[in-house]
């Protein structure tokens, strides 16, 4: 076993440059499983953790809009602790900030705040208003009532946890001091926070208080819901998804390249090692042994890799500071997941070695001549014959489908190249013999028939498809989550936090400068809404409250104007999906409000630059105010001099006097979300990045080893017939010849394989029709044929240093 | 034991009108420590026949029975386990596995038997002192001349005491003192081991060193 294992870690340290490319591409492997393994849980963990700092143990929130008793609700017999908790917005010259009033002692209880002894009149506020307002301990904040003041002195500066957490500035006020500041009577309140003893009886109990209660009345919530926490980070898990697979394909046709190119090199070994009594399993295994070391070496890096950078790459990706460490569970698999993918890598290769004789392999070289073979022409005919029909005929959701024709239109173009290869070389033969050209005719017949090369094309052709698939998704990654930018335009500011029914805002419009106010009405339902008698749908929906066009949504084949109160648009795709068509009527029963909306399909829109999943339901304003809410989601505005925009929203601040809201110019609103995205993307581009160069580079080394192994060939030639310039002649004829080819042929099976891929994201419920950006295509073919034509220099230059003798020796 | 038998043997190579046949109706006998040579010119096929006796490559029809076992019947792993308990080789180039030393390339038939390295120990050094290079025993093949390579080579052939030893022109490679040096080890080996050894050879002067010579025309025995 010890020769064994020296005999394995020579052999990786002898091929210094390939070892390292393969490992490097295995550890991008393994960091891109673990971090899809490790990620997602860690979000959910950490916004559970979150929302626990938050809400301490209590489990379930009731609310109204007027304060209630407790005994107003009936609740279950479940056993459960609860406060009550009452806000008021505080408001004192330039001052704001929301006051909770709430019974000590029963909030200690559900852990909202620290037990602290709060006498009449006395506050506790956070460190984030103390900070804002410099307020410090026994300072005085005074209260604005209509007829006179209230006075409250400040007992303690505290974190902001648990209540305070709610708003950036707050304060709390025992129930004494709140009732007597509003007049509210006791035992009556807004909210109540609920903790379920038995943690496993919280959606019980949370749907017994609905089911028993006036739903118009009461908003009933689960306070940390693992569920949705999960569903909320859906593209977290996709994009990671995306770059596990896009690596995973790109670092596959590397590996699997270099790993033939081993096997090639090491046959005579192989048939040594038969010689002396190593049956084809155990050759076999011993070659299983060797990748699964490389797999081993990348997959333990990958982990070291993981564990380093696992809490930067999660907080990039979710712009919060994430502080956990990788379950070593994670790691394993990791690592046993990387082995798994070099053994599958080279297993071809593997098995190919098996089908020669010793005498063949170790007697009679390796046959570097590839024949027209039949078999894989048929092949790949029906496999992009089988693709294409799988295509045009499947419908967008079919999700197993569409990736199935993805893959065999790969396996297609890549048996289709060998014919590709030979038609090619049949073309340049008969050129070559028109002008009577030797080291045409040469070059022209090893396009056709010379492994080596025809492997080397079908690396370029598949590689640099994926990479232009890989870099057209990347943008247009980039242009969907910009589509803020779309939704916004026109405008000069925007009101988000908005919390009060729309007229309230009206006051806004008479502020100077202020051009125009456009309320934008906006509601998701997840799931809580049917249509037709108990259907869902299978997407939101999200419903808009519109009475103009907007930029945000393209409308299709009918004007959001002329909508009427009993009609709406549907997405397109949402209608597809849901087998709906225009003129059909849909009744939607809005669970949480206890309402319906009946409305009539009338027309489609294209939502994309509003959402990715395409939920979109546009009905008319009124509709919208009328039966979901009057308050809307955000507000915009324009201004006469957008030179003012700044001063305007200070004027707009002060009249609203509102501590939730905030307002922000259009160009701070998209830089502070280009912000989040960008730290977001960022980890997309590393990892993207690094998966390209490592093909880059593996494209590269393949074609200056498909050189190296053909050493022997070019110094027979060279010692029967051909001079060295045209040896020289032959080869860059060669280069050039087929690295047009497969970059030309890369580029067409790259805009067909992004069509492929849109209908695979569009199975996975991404609808964003991925634009193939021809000029961003053609720019990085171009460089990438430069380079490859750049790569004849190296064999060239060692042609030059062949020793004909010693090269020719063992033919 | 190592005796060597083949009945009708036939090899043809190619197809349909292509077909050539390389060898015709074979049929020798080699018995229990022999040492003999196969000689003929180039493409006579006695490279063909070493190789099928050998069980690197099969018969086109026909027998090869060593130590009275058809090989013909045996599957990949018996004709494996055969080749490193009763089958040694010897390669006109080496063969030696590069990134190994000296003694791992001699072990290594131990290793595949699936035996300890070190219950080897000390036929390691007993062959290595045989074959003059105990000094050598750290050193990789490239550091080695041809004619200690071909040492190295009939090492590792010897080191699990098979009966047999196949050597493809053993002596093609080398200049004639290493030649000698080696003929004389195999004539060695032959004697104080008692292993039958069925050489292919071009050399009248290294034919002699074995006790009987086989003479191959046009795939014939002549």
């Amino acid at each position: 076993m010890k020769i064994i294992l020296t005999h394995i870690f020579r052999n990786i340290k002898e091929k210094k440059g390939r070892s390292i490319l393969i490992i490097l591409s295995l550890m991008i492997a393994s960091v891109v499983f673990i971090l899809n393994l490790t990620i997602p849980n860690q979000i959910v963990e950490t916004k559970m953790e979150q929302s626990r700092d938050a809400i301490g143990s209590s489990d379930i929130l009731v609310a109204s809009f007027e304060s209630f008793n407790i005994n107003d609700l009936k609740l279950s017999d479940e056993k459960t602790n609860y406060v009550g908790v009452n806000d008021l917005y505080l408001i004192h010259k330039d001052k704001t900030l929301v006051i909770y009033g709430t019974d000590i002692e029963a909030a200690s209880k559900v852990k909202l705040l620290d037990n602290v002894n709060l006498l009449d009149n006395e506050i506790i506020i956070s460190k984030t208003t103390a900070d804002k307002y410099n307020y410090i301990v026994n300072d005085i904040i005074t209260i604005d009532l209509q007829d006179n003041k209230y006075e409250l002195k400040i007992k303690d500066i505290v974190d902001s946890k648990g209540l305070l957490s709610f708003k950036t500035l707050s304060g709390i006020i025992n129930n004494n001091t709140y009732n007597k500041i509003t007049n509210n009577e006791n035992n009556k309140y807004r909210t109540y926070y609920m903790d379920v003893l038995n943690n496993e009886k919280v959606d019980d109990t949370k749907k017994y208080i609905q089911d028993n209660n006036d739903k118009k009345e009461y908003i009933v919530e689960k306070l940390v819901d693992e569920e949705k926490i999960r569903e909320d980070n859906f593209y977290t898990q996709f994009i990671l998804l995306v770059i596990m697979i896009m690596a995973t394909i790109m670092i596959f046709f590397v590996v699997n390249t270099l790993n033939k190119m081993i096997v090639m090199e090491r046959m005579t070994v192989i048939g040594t090692f038969r010689s002396v009594g190593a049956s084809k399993f155990k050759m076999n295994l011993l070659l299983v042994l060797e990748n699964s070391v490389y797999g081993l070496l990348g997959g333990s890096f990958g982990a070291l890799v993981s564990i380093l950078i696992n809490n930067f790459a999660a907080s990039m990706l979710t712009g919060t500071t994430i502080k956990s460490t990788v379950p070593f569970n994670n790691l394993v698999l990791g690592i046993v997941f990387t082995i798994i993918l070099e053994i599958l890598m080279s297993l071809a290769s593997i098995i190919k070695s098996n089908k020669y004789s010793i005498k063949e392999i170790m007697f009679e070289g390796k046959n570097s001549k590839a024949g027209f073979n039949i078999k894989e022409s048929i092949i790949s005919f029906i496999c992009i014959i089988v693709s294409l029909v799988i295509y045009f005929v499947i419908s967008d959701t079919n999700t197993v489908l569409s990736a199935l024709s993805l893959i065999m239109f790969w396996v297609g173009i890549a048996y289709f190249i060998p014919t590709m290869m030979l038609i090619l070389s049949k073309i340049i033969c008969s050129i070559a013999k028109k002008i009577n050209s030797g080291s045409l005719l040469m070059a022209g017949k090893n396009l056709g028939f010379n492994k080596l090369l025809i492997s080397s094309t079908r690396l370029v052709v598949i590689s640099t498809s994926i990479m232009l698939v890989i870099i057209n998704i990347s943008i247009s990654f980039n242009s969907m989550i910009d589509s803020y930018k779309v939704q916004f335009s026109g405008y000069d500011g925007t009101i988000r936090d908005v919390s009060k029914k729309y007229y309230e805002y009206d006051l806004l419009k008479n502020i100077d400068n202020v051009k125009s106010i456009e309320y934008n009405f906006m509601y998701s339902y997840d799931n809580d809404v049917t249509y037709n008698d108990g259907k869902t749908l299978d997407a939101g929906p999200m419903f808009l409250g519109m009475n103009k066009s907007a930029p945000s949504i393209v409308e299709l084949d009918y004007k959001i104007k002329d909508l009427k109160d009993d009609e709406c648009l549907f997405d397109r795709i949402l209608l597809k999906n849901n087998n709906l068509k225009v003129g059909d009527t849909v009744d939607f029963y809005l669970k949480s409000q206890d309402k319906h909306i009946k409305v009539k399909i009338v027309g489609t829109v294209d939502s994309y630059y509003m959402s990715a999943q395409r939920e979109i339901v546009v009905i008319t304003d009124n509709t919208f105010r009328e039966n979901i809410t009057e308050v809307p989601f955000s507000i915009e505005f324009t201004v006469n001099d957008s030179s003012k925009v700044r001063d305007t929203i200070e004027l707009m601040e002060r009249k609203l006097k509102d501590p939730d809201i905030t307002i922000w110019t259009i160009d701070d609103f998209c830089n502070l979300q280009r912000k989040n995205i960008n730290s977001f993307m960022s980890l997309f581009y590393i990892i993207i990045s690094l998966a390209l160069i490592l093909s880059f580079v593996g494209i590269i080394n393949n074609q200056l080893i498909s050189f190296m192994e053909r050493t022997k060939e070019i110094a027979v030639l060279n010692s029967i017939c051909m001079s060295k310039s045209q040896l020289r002649r032959m080869l860059v004829i060669e280069n050039i010849t087929s690295n047009i080819v497969a970059c030309t042929f890369g580029f067409i099976v790259s805009i067909m394989s992004l069509r492929y891929m849109n209908k695979l994201m569009y199975g996975i419920k991404m609808y964003t029709d991925v634009q193939y950006q021809y000029n961003v295509g053609l720019i990085i073919m171009g460089i990438v044929l430069i380079v490859l034509l750049s790569t004849v220099i190296v064999p060239i230059k060692k042609m030059k240093k062949i020793n004909v003798v010693e090269a020719i020796k063992y033919e | 034991m190592g005796n060597i038998k083949t009945k009708n043997l036939v090899k043809e190579f190619g197809s349909n009108e292509n077909k050539v046949r390389v060898l015709d109706n074979i049929n020798i006998e080699i018995k229990d420590g022999e040492f003999v040579s196969l000689m003929g010119p180039s493409g006579s096929g006695k490279s063909t026949l070493l190789y099928l006796v050998g069980g690197l490559d099969k018969p086109t029809s026909g027998k090869v029975l060593i130590n009275d076992t058809d090989i013909s019947k045996l599957s990949d792993t018996d004709m494996s386990k055969l080749r490193r308990r009763d089958i040694g080789f010897v390669f006109q180039f080496y063969n030696l596995v590069q990134n190994l030393t000296v003694e791992e390339n001699i072990m290594l038939p131990v290793v595949m038997n699936g035996e300890k390295e070190s219950s080897y120990k000390e036929r390691l050094d007993y062959i290595l002192k045989t074959i003059g290079l105990e000094d050598k025993r750290k050193s990789l093949p490239k550091e080695l001349s041809g004619g200690q390579q071909q040492r190295v080579s009939i090492a590792r052939a010897v080191i699990l005491n098979p009966s047999i030893i196949f050597a493809d022109e053993p002596i093609g490679n080398l200049d004639s003192k290493s030649g000698k040096e080696v003929m004389e080890l195999f004539k060695k080996i032959n004697e104080e081991e008692h292993i039958t050894i069925l050489q292919v050879t071009h050399s009248e002067e290294s034919a002699k060193y074995g006790n009987r010579i086989i003479r191959l025309k046009d795939g014939k025995i002549v």
